[in-house]
């Protein structure tokens, strides 16, 4: 056995005498290997630091929605599965407790449904108020760099908006005016500010973490699922891509396709089919 | 279809294990939305399959079995939709998401780019510490090649790392 091979399997066992898997004999020829070679001394020493910060590494918890939603639909569920333990009314209670599940699965989905119904209201609202001069912007400026740099380190994402060559057919079509901050359920979002034909435009944008796109028809462009609804007399596009949700609320022609000019500059303008309502 | 352990015990076993199941469920959708549904899928189906559990052995392990089943099912149906690669569908979130400032970001965001096979072995040994044991019968892999996963599922992610651990 060549002596870099004999080390690449002395270094897959590293992982398993670190985890405390190695059996004895295993265990033994690899501390005699380690205490004589270098390089795997090296590689233990790196792996052993690897692991450490795994096992320090920040969990990521369970909502309070999640948890709340599963402990109701348990204590739902509670009263049927004592009559279920008790073996009386075997039939029956297991029908009411597969129906109790049911209402609480349905009562969690709507609260999904919930959340991206309101995020389309408030990319609705917010256009709204910025048609009626309500909302002021915090950053005023026509350059994408300026209003995507103000972003940095306001919201807890990145966010580039798109550049166009100056002159070109799109920066003639539309103009950005500039962009604010907006508040979703505690949590604050980006929402840009464009004007097109005289018509404003507004792109509210989340993590998709806080939010994910849906109702109304259901349109396949490329790799990307747009949802299309007419709310309050605007036309609200909203999907989701790299992580990010989008709301793109206008008042242009057609459904407001024509307000994806803003980011989506190909001369071919995507194909959009209907799916589904 | 009678439980052999209390109700209430049952219930209380599986909320003390809800944010391990979704630390899981996370690392394996990498989005919020699927890792919520993921976990309410694994608690059906846990509730429904009570009969089954006696209380003995690693009820832990039993959920994370679930879970990564039901992961599985979801899988089968991204890849068969015929609009959306399910390469496509499940894009790093936290890369996009996590401003990479400090090390715990640099490596949740490692983490989440790594492939599946390693994601998912590196969280149940490192993050939750199942045995290889219990690790295999998780992933239903021989027991033999959890060590050489997890090998190589931490050198990717060291070279993901290179230059940002001190």
């Amino acid at each position: 056995v060549k002596p870099e091979a004999a080390c690449a399997d002395y270094q897959i066992q590293v992982t398993g005498y670190l985890d405390g898997e190695l059996p004895a004999p295993a265990k033994s020829q690899l501390e005699n290997h380690l205490a004589s070679c270098e390089t795997c001394r090296q590689y233990w020493l790196q792996e052993k630091v690897i692991l450490e910060r795994l096992r320090h590494h920040p969990r990521i918890a369970a909502s309070t929605d999640l948890r709340s939603g599963i402990e109701a639909r348990f204590s739902i569920a509670a009263p049927m599965a004592t009559m279920l333990r008790s073996r009386i009314f075997i039939p029956a209670s297991a029908l009411i407790l597969l129906v109790a599940i049911g209402i609480a699965s349905w009562a969690m989905h709507d609260a999904r449904a919930d959340r991206t119904s309101q995020f389309t209201k408030l990319a609705v609202e917010t256009h709204l108020r910025r048609v009626n001069h309500q909302l002021p912007l915090e950053v005023i400026s026509s350059s994408p760099e300026i209003v995507s740099n103000w972003f940095s380190g306001k919201i807890n994402f990145h966010l580039e908006l798109p550049r166009h060559p100056k002159d070109s057919l799109y920066t003639e079509k539309y103009a950005l005016e500039g962009a604010r901050l907006v508040d979703f359920n505690g949590e604050y979002g980006a929402g840009v500010s464009y004007r097109m034909e005289d018509q404003l435009i507004t792109l509210v944008v989340f993590p998709s973490t806080a939010v994910m796109p849906g109702g109304g028809d259901r349109v396949v462009s490329g790799k990307l699922i747009f949802h299309l609804q007419d709310q309050k007399g605007f036309h609200v596009i909203t999907w989701a891509d790299h992580g990010l949700t989008y709301a793109l609320v206008s008042n242009l022609e057609e459904r407001g396709q024509q307000s994806c000019m803003v980011c989506h500059h190909q001369n071919s303008e995507p194909r959009l089919s209907l799916l589904s309502r | 279809m009678a439980m052999r352990i209390p109700y209430r015990k049952f219930v209380n076993q599986l909320l003390e294990q809800l944010d391990s199941m979704y630390g899981f469920a996370i690392m394996l959708s990498r989005t919020r939305e699927e890792a919520e549904d993921l976990v309410q899928q694994t608690c059906m189906k846990a509730i429904e399959n009570a009969s089954r559990c006696n209380g003995q052995g690693n009820f832990k392990a039993w959920l994370f079995t679930i879970l990564k089943n039901a992961w599985l099912n979801r899988v089968r149906e991204l890849s068969s939709h015929p609009n959306i690669p399910f390469d496509e569908f499940h894009l790093p979130a936290f890369a996009f998401v996590l401003p990479q400032e400090d090390e715990a970001l640099q490596i949740s965001a490692a983490l989440a780019s790594l492939p599946l096979e390693q994601r998912e072995i590196i969280v149940l040994r490192d993050m939750e510490g199942f045995t290889y044991d219990e690790i295999a019968s998780i992933l239903e892999c021989p027991p033999g090649t959890v060590m050489s996963r997890l090998h190589r599922a931490r050198a990717q992610l060291r070279k993901l790392l290179e230059g940002a651990l001190r």
